[in-house]
């Protein structure tokens, strides 16, 4: 019996309930079988609404996860600039070992070009 | 999501502060969400601190892509529930353990006793409906959010939202007049 008028009157009519409509639900002149239907869901979904009135966390706990969450964000905040402050320093120590690294090499090209021109000049 | 709420998350991103304000902006919503969906105070407690840890550490991965923070809270709580149902392999009874009954003016306790009595009879019913139907009367009832909100938590269209309110509302009226098939789901 599921027809896209009683789907749509049975939404609005569940705003209703849920006090999301201020408007009532607008007519979608159902057929009495469809109309039939949706009187006997509309209970079902009252007592529902009913059952399922909002609870609260209790006061102490809100506050203790505030504080728990809270000190975890700061450690975690502290941890991540200790973090990157740490990789900056090495990431400049591994900068400065391949400059050292690199200039050693051309000195070294230079030295062994050198030494050949010299050992070619002996002869 | 308003652009308020797009900035303080941006924000709670890498200040504390930030993130302290959304926790007190959803801590009831989740809480109630999740305390329908597990049916007593202490595991509610739980998780909805699971539920506030796992979006903290995870808030960096967080891409406004058109769903809300709410929404996607949501689904952090939805997740950790499913694994903790699947730890259970077990409906839990709708405990309502310290719910303090409404006591209206001229109502006799008797009767209060049994209005609770029916209450959790048709909570103990619903928690017999596959898990998304859950979700969806929580969401709506307990919540109060609007069948747009729903899909974007529940990963629907609004047209879908609609139709599930009907399968659910026929699934749980069944149930509720014929308690032996009740008894033997």
């Amino acid at each position: 019996m599921r027809t896209r008028k009683l789907v749509e009157a049975l939404a609005q009519n569940i705003d209703s309930l849920a006090g999301l409509r201020i408007d009532p639900p607008a007519d979608q002149s159902l057929s009495p079988a469809e109309q039939a239907v949706l009187v006997s869901l509309l209970p079902v979904a009252a007592r529902v609404k009913q059952a399922l009135k909002p609870v609260a966390p209790s006061p102490a706990f809100e506050a203790r996860l505030r504080e728990s969450l809270l000190a975890a964000a700061i450690r975690r905040a502290e941890e991540q600039r200790h973090g990157s402050r740490d990789s900056f320093v090495q990431r400049r120590w591994v900068l400065i070992g391949a400059a050292a690294g690199s200039i050693l090499s051309v000195v070294g090209v230079v030295a062994a070009v050198l030494w050949r021109q010299r050992s070619l000049a002996r002869t | 999501m308003s652009a308020d709420e797009q900035a303080l998350v941006e924000r709670a991103k890498t200040d504390p502060e930030a993130f302290a304000i959304l926790y007190e902006r959803y801590v009831q919503k989740i809480y109630n969400y999740v305390y329908y969906r597990v049916g007593n105070h202490q595991d509610a407690e739980d998780l909805t601190a699971r539920t506030f840890y796992r979006a903290m550490d995870h808030i960096g991965q967080f891409r406004q892509r058109g769903v809300p923070f709410s929404a996607w809270l949501y689904r952090i709580a939805h997740n950790l529930m499913a694994n903790w149902h699947r730890d259970r392999q077990r409906h839990q009874v709708v405990a309502l353990e310290d719910a303090a009954p409404d006591l209206e003016q001229g109502v006799e306790p008797q009767q209060v006793a049994e209005m609770e009595e029916e209450k959790d009879r048709l909570l103990a019913t619903i928690r017999c409906l596959p898990p998304e139907r859950q979700q969806l009367l929580v969401l709506k009832f307990a919540e109060g959010l609007s069948n747009a909100e729903i899909g974007q938590i529940m990963g629907r269209s609004e047209g879908a939202v609609k139709s599930l309110y009907y399968r659910t509302l026929v699934s749980l009226r069944e149930l509720l007049e014929d308690p032996a098939g009740f008894e033997r789901n």
